[in-house]
């Protein structure tokens, strides 16, 4: 089978999975003896019972389950994503999702570049380094990384580099937000960092840069860890293999062995890492996202659940599973690139 | 490699390092210097952080608190209330007021005030603005699926026809032209000259001054308002004809001042809106330059002192970050939950001498302050399945059982020990300070105390004679009486029952004395009787919905005062149709019929006999025991010592920040 007809037929495959998402979704949030009551997010304690029945009649939260089912998929695919409680504005829940959605992706990208920029370094010095102090540092590094509860360690960054920092009147980073110079550009890409670019302005994306820092790092520290153990393991088992000796043995010289055999082939489970974390931080960071107040999907999808807000719940499901099916898919077809000997 | 005692030299090196970067970082985190002064204050900007958000900034759509704090610091009413006696109303946009007949009153209005548009304010600013919200009548920024029926128009549609509101006859209008100039052919607000207003009602009460208080009466600017609105619906070009504009606003509350992304210029307030980000919650406020300053200028700082030019509300969900803001001089003044307020307040000196008193330089804790707020717990009856079929097992049908329930928990000791002593205790529904005086009337107690003992006696008794028919309260959802024998209250342990508490996810401290009550109770019933009580915790909006298909034994309720007047409490909380009374199914003939004498005695505007019919309303429910009333809120609010000027308003709970200033604490 060829490259582009795997990949078709992947995608093909992609939709009845996420029907089968939205069929399970669906009825955790609608149909579950415990679930949430649709009309939730729409009540305030100052309505009649008579305007709550109007509600429900008017959104067709009344109506049997399958049937609610089929209308929902309908409006999905017309583009019609439901709307949101009032805690939203009532509007309308794709566009609600899709305003908060380039946050995430600027602190997705982020907090994956700093993972890969400081992770991977570390991975391979701690396996060259092998049971000597830098091996030791990098390690004592990612266990803390893995091991440290990613709220309370945002906590920490906010309280040293903004608090005690700010309080001595030392240069800080801010606590929280996405930018402290809102309106000054105008939003383009949704993205502050990338609107500040795209505006050419230096101070709008520099502030929006020092927002980031904290949160990113934050993120990143988790799977930072994971990913220098995990290079580090496929680096020692590489460096042992027959092929390495033979390239010392051939007189290369040791940088030559190092990034061009031993790297390229101890990066594919590190890959597959790093794929799935971006992925899942596209879903959303939901914690450090709540304690930085950076307005991405995993805070606004915090408050979705808090308000039992189905149809917010939903179109945030589906999206973050579909990511996760093409993040997979990238994954695999990157495999082939980094190792010839995959084929589908 | 040297060695000392089999220790390399480079061991002890860096051992020697890391103890000096330990104990330098150490000191630098033990010995931070005092607070200077505040980035804000530098800026005069004042930064406002809380875990809440706006839900609609139009005021003739808004019925939620967080949303008057913006709303009252840019759009005015013609009648508020005074600062030193913040509820004693007094003329604002107007100059004054006059009460012709029982359903006329004339408003003279202040010359030379201005819109933050540039417009001058006139009678025909109070027309437009008073008709926009009967006509608005809807609250859902949806446009597709527009909810009929708002709270802030139903507050001035119970003075007029009511069959022309969705909320109050229960029938969708069509809301067309015809339905419009329905609206206006009632001839509420009567231009008599470009500054004097006659404004007519059907019915005639002493609440109406407390009505037109409401951020609902706030008056608008009609050019920028009608240009706002007709950019954001593509209506095109205004023909200049009102009613054209009224005809496309008729029935939708989705306008475009609800999520205002460019700010708003439309009132006559201290502060227009700068902008809204509808995706970080951020509200940006500016001071008005033109703003005309309040009677006797009471609305601005005292003379010398310069206004804050910028307010900017911050949604910052976690409160460790709000802290640590308020602590470093970023935040002028943060929301702090009633759980935490020991993080800002010191414990002993709140709990031994009833004093408010911050832990953290540089910081004020104002308060505690009253609200015209009360929390109780409903006992519903007639419950039903979600398949609206009657339940046979109706617990709180039975006295028994309510008394049993609220014999088991010492309010008292909750209060103090769970609710870190921040409420008032609760005789009776109505809060203290409720208008007309007298309302208020602690001796209109309750029934029960704290008593295990009891609460046992009255389980066995229920246990061993249990309910079996309906009692006169009861019946079908359709509301026709259930026959004897539907009713089975019986329970034993080889016929286990269950009786739900329910309770909003969040509220920590409802849930807190609900899992000691369900203990109490418990240790009593269960094992012994069969009878089993649980804590069941939903989102608010959940319960709220459970509770208005009568589908839950009980849950948490709370009631705050739309406006302060004791009609506002005792229509919603006891009339049948009411709020809470159709959402718990209890219905008293003889609360019904006192409902409607009170509402006559104030139509008369007799206020002895409205008392003596509030004392006897109040009274009756406490003998049913229809609800286990709590205790009145508080209010408290953590701000910077830099802030001075600072005062509220308990009608409304929030802080008003025009007249205020930063000075040296």
């Amino acid at each position: 089978m060829k490259l582009y007809e795997y990949i078709i037929r992947r995608l093909i495959l992609m939709i009845f999975v996420l029907l089968g998402i939205s069929l399970i979704v669906f009825y955790l949030a609608r149909g579950f003896p415990t679930g949430i009551d649709p009309v939730t997010p729409y009540i305030h304690s100052k309505m009649t019972a008579e305007q709550i029945e109007m509600v429900r009649k008017i959104h067709g939260f009344d109506q049997p389950l399958y049937i609610q089912f089929f209308y929902w998929l309908r409006d999905i695919l017309q583009g019609d994503w439901g709307i949101t409680g009032t805690w939203a504005n009532s509007r309308p829940t794709n566009v609600v999702f899709f305003s908060h959605f380039p946050y995430t992706v600027e602190l997705s990208v982020a907090a994956t570049i700093l993972t890969v920029a400081i992770g991977l370094p570390l991975g391979i010095i701690s396996a060259l380094k092998n049971n000597k102090l830098p091996d030791h540092v990098s390690r004592i590094i990612a266990l803390a990384g893995y091991s440290t509860p990613a709220y309370w360690f945002g906590f920490v960054l906010q309280l040293v580099f903004f608090y005690y920092l700010s309080l001595w009147g030392l240069p800080h980073l801010p606590s929280s937000g996405a930018s402290g110079m809102e309106g000054v550009v105008s939003r383009i890409t949704g993205m502050p960092v990338l609107d500040g670019i795209l505006a050419g302005n230096l101070g709008y994306t520099l502030d929006a840069l020092a927002h980031l820092i904290l949160p990113a790092f934050s993120l990143s520290f988790i799977s930072m860890g994971f990913l220098t153990r995990i290079v580090r393991a496929g680096m020692l088992e590489v460096l042992r293999q027959d092929y390495i000796t033979l390239a010392r043995s051939k007189g290369l010289t040791e940088r030559v062995v190092i990034y061009r055999h031993a790297l390229k082939n101890a990066l594919i489970p590190a890959v597959t890492l790093t794929g799935m974390f971006f992925a899942l931080l596209l879903g959303g960071a939901m914690i450090t996202e709540y304690v930085f107040a950076w307005p991405g999907v995993g805070q606004i999808s915090l408050r979705a659940v808090f308000q039992g807000d189905s149809n917010f719940l939903l179109v945030y499901t589906l999206v973050t599973a579909a990511i996760i099916v093409i993040a997979n898919l990238i994954v695999d077809v990157l495999y082939v690139f980094l190792d010839p000997r995959i084929k589908y | 490699m040297s060695k000392i005692r089999g220790i390399s030299t480079t061991a002890i090196v860096a051992i020697i390092a890391v103890l000096v970067v330990v104990a330098g970082v150490a000191w630098f985190l033990t010995a931070p210097p005092a607070p200077t002064k505040p980035k804000f204050v530098d800026e005069n900007k004042l930064v406002y952080e809380s875990g809440n958000t706006y839900q609609w900034m139009d005021p003739h759509v808004s019925y939620y608190q967080f949303d008057y704090w913006t709303i009252w610091h840019s759009v005015e009413t013609l009648v508020w209330y005074e600062r030193e006696n913040p509820t004693k109303i007094i003329p604002w946009l107007a100059e004054s007021y006059t009460q012709i007949d029982p359903t006329t009153y004339e408003f003279k209005l202040r010359h030379n005030i201005k819109f933050q548009d540039g417009t001058p304010f006139n009678a025909t600013a109070v027309w437009f603005s008073l008709n926009r919200l009967l006509i608005i009548d809807g609250t859902s920024g949806d446009p597709v699926h527009p909810v009929h029926g708002s709270q802030a128009a139903w507050m001035v549609q119970q003075l007029l026809d009511v069959s022309l509101s969705s909320a109050l006859s229960g029938e969708d209008q069509a809301y067309d032209a015809a339905w419009v100039q329905a609206v206006l052919d009632q001839n509420f607000v009567e231009i008599v000259d470009d500054y004097t207003v006659r404004i007519h009602i059907q019915t005639p009460t002493t609440q109406f001054l407390p009505i037109m208080t409401g951020p609902w009466a706030g008056i608008v600017s009609p050019s920028s308002t009608i240009a706002g609105d007709y950019e954001y619906g593509g209506w095109g070009t205004w023909d200049g004809n009102y009613v054209t504009y009224f005809v496309h606003r008729a029935g939708s509350g989705d306008t475009a001042f609800n999520v205002p992304e460019h700010g708003w210029k439309i009132g006559t307030g201290a502060y227009y809106v700068e902008s809204v980000d509808p995706t970080t919650y951020k509200i940006v406020l500016k001071a008005f330059e033109d703003y005309w300053g309040g009677p006797d200028s009471i609305n601005l700082p005292p003379a010398g002192k310069q206004r804050i030019e910028t307010i900017e509300f911050v949604y910052q969900p976690s409160f460790s970050t709000r802290l640590l803001d308020l602590k470093a001089g970023t935040a002028t003044g943060i929301g702090v939950p009633e759980v935490d307020i020991f993080s800002v307040a010191d414990r002993d000196k709140w709990i031994n001498e009833g004093k408010l008193v911050s832990i953290i330089d540089g910081v004020t804790v104002h308060g505690v302050y009253p609200t015209f707020n009360t929390w109780w717990l409903s006992f519903n009856t007639n419950v039903t399945n979600p398949d609206k079929t009657f339940k046979s097992w109706q617990p709180f049908a039975d006295f028994r059982l309510r008394m049993a329930a609220a014999c088991s928990i010492n309010l008292t000791y909750a209060n103090i020990y769970i609710n870190n002593r921040l409420s008032v205790l609760a005789n009776n529904i109505i809060p203290p300070g409720t208008a007309p005086e007298g309302s208020y009337n602690p001796d209109v107690k309750p029934i029960f105390s704290f008593n295990l003992t009891k609460a046992a006696e009255l389980i066995k008794d229920a246990y061993e004679h249990p309910l079996t028919s309906a009692t006169h309260k009861m019946h079908y959802y359709n509301g026709t009486d259930i026959p004897p024998g539907v009713v089975d209250n019986s329970f034993s342990p080889a016929n286990p029952k269950y009786i739900e508490f329910y309770v909003q996810s969040g509220a920590d401290t409802f849930i807190k004395i609900f899992t000691t009550m369900a203990d109490n109770l418990n240790a009593i019933s269960r094992s012994k009787y069969g009878l089993m009580w649980r804590v069941v915790i939903v989102p608010g909006g959940q319960q709220y919905t459970l509770a208005s298909r009568h589908q839950i034994d009980s849950y948490i309720g709370g009631w705050i005062a739309d406006y302060n007047h004791v009609i506002d409490w005792l229509i919603p909380m006891y009339l049948s149709s009411g709020t809470y009374f159709s959402w718990n199914r209890w219905s008293l003939k003889v609360l019904d019929d006192l409902c409607d004498e009170a509402v006559e005695a104030d139509k008369a505007g007799d206020i002895t006999r409205l008392l003596e019919i509030n004392d006897e309303m109040n009274r009756i429910a406490n003998e049913q025991l229809v609800y286990m009333v709590w205790w009145h809120d508080t209010e408290y609010y953590t701000r910077s010592s830099w802030l001075k000027s600072w005062y509220m308003n308990p009608v409304y709970g929030v802080d008003l920040w025009s007249s205020m200033y930063y000075e040296t604490p």
